[in-house]
């Protein structure tokens, strides 16, 4: 068993009190330096974080967005419009540098689907991620990918890029392509 | 911005830090507690449930730290680890009586423990890693991480919850950590240059 499957047991209180808890506690306080320690401490304190930003799930609906809107959240909002796979040119979509969040709505007219997986390829940077089981408003049918910042800007910095929905309940079929490219505004 | 794994190498020794520390070094004795961060609050994840309390008794932990260090009260540098964890487990013990006088002593050593917090930029990159990584899992692998390790439920409420048996928690569980571990151990996607 790896160190951070022991890490788990400990910390969600399956490894019992006792002996074995002990020594477990003092071999962790002899290497505070412990990758799996970090890895772990990371998720539970940035997760905690991420919930509270509505970030750690991927995406929101519209009613959510208006909800934080409302309360005052810095949230930049950015239209990716509706599919546009085919263009020669790429949709430009913004970042703004001084909102804590981007919330790019792509017009995908999914009313119906619940969830979708979302591949985007950076073609500049030449690597592909697949964004598994992002929420699809189910009132417009639209994907609102509400992102951190830091994270929205590493991402448009990869100029440019399509992003494709794909259906996620095993058919993957696709459906929507966009090609678009990033642009940091102040 | 550094990766999580390329980090640690470089560092002084935390033996070096403690004789640092106990020689006056103000930023050494901050070093130490943000070496230390990790596990003590790992300790106190075991046995509270919410983020606010874990970091309130992490905080009581370093504020206790500095203040044997300042009065050399640490013989053996080697086995600081030992001393850290013995501050733990009696402020396990001790919780209610230090609860009175814990603002008196973080507005004297608050300065010095303010080094927990991570540099912003390196905060912000930790943040955009896991939010990254997690958008690379199933929804369901976030539901139980989230409820594992932000909310705090057992395997039972979790299985209760999302409707799965406690024993496919605990594998989702552990599938997930490993997924997490493996990708916060590497570059973002966005950084990998062809």
């Amino acid at each position: 068993m790896s160190k951070l499957l022991d890490l788990d047991a400990y910390v969600t209180g399956e490894m019992a009190d006792g002996a074995a808890a002990d020594a477990f506690e003092e071999a962790l306080f002899d290497a505070p330096d412990d990758v799996d320690v970090d890895v772990l401490d990371r998720i539970a304190r940035h997760g905690t974080r991420l919930v509270a930003h509505g970030t750690f799930d991927m995406g929101i609906t519209h009613e959510d967005l208006q909800a934080r809107l409302d309360r005052g959240d810095s949230i930049h909002v950015t239209n990716a419009g509706a599919p546009n796979g085919n263009d020669a040119e790429p949709r430009v979509c913004t970042v703004s540098q001084s909102k804590d969040f981007t919330c790019t709505v792509f017009d995908t007219g999914l009313v119906g689907h619940q969830r979708v997986d979302v591949e985007v390829d950076m073609i500049e940077i030449g690597a592909s991620k697949m964004i598994r089981d992002a929420i699809v408003c189910p009132v417009t049918g639209k994907v609102l990918a509400l992102c951190e910042r830091s994270l929205a800007i590493l991402a448009f910095g990869g100029g440019k890029t399509r992003v494709r929905a794909f259906r996620c309940d095993g058919a993957k079929d696709l459906l929507g392509e966009y090609f678009l490219v990033g642009q940091v505004v102040p | 911005m550094a990766v999580l794994n390329q980090s640690v190498g470089e560092q002084p020794s935390i033996e070096a830090l403690v004789i640092a520390a106990t020689a006056g070094d103000r930023k050494a004795e901050g070093a130490i507690c943000a070496r230390f961060a990790g596990v003590v609050r790992t300790f106190w994840r075991r046995r509270l449930k919410t983020a606010d309390a874990v970091d309130e008794a992490a905080q009581d932990v370093f504020v206790r730290l500095v203040q044997a260090l300042r009065a050399n009260a640490i013989t053996e540098p080697a086995r600081v680890g030992g001393f850290v964890l013995g501050i733990c487990r009696n402020i396990a013990r001790e919780r209610a009586r230090i609860a009175e006088r814990r603002d008196q002593l973080w507005a004297e050593f608050g300065t010095v423990l303010a080094a927990l917090e991570s540099e912003p930029a390196a905060a912000a990159y930790e943040l955009a890693q896991l939010e990254d990584c997690l958008s690379q899992m199933t929804q369901r692998s976030r539901e139980v991480i989230k409820g594992s390790f932000v909310e705090g439920l057992s395997a039972v409420e979790l299985a209760s919850r999302l409707e799965m048996s406690e024993g496919n928690v605990r594998v989702v569980r552990h599938r997930a950590l490993e997924a997490l571990r493996t990708c916060m151990t590497t570059k973002l996607k966005y950084e990998v240059r062809a």
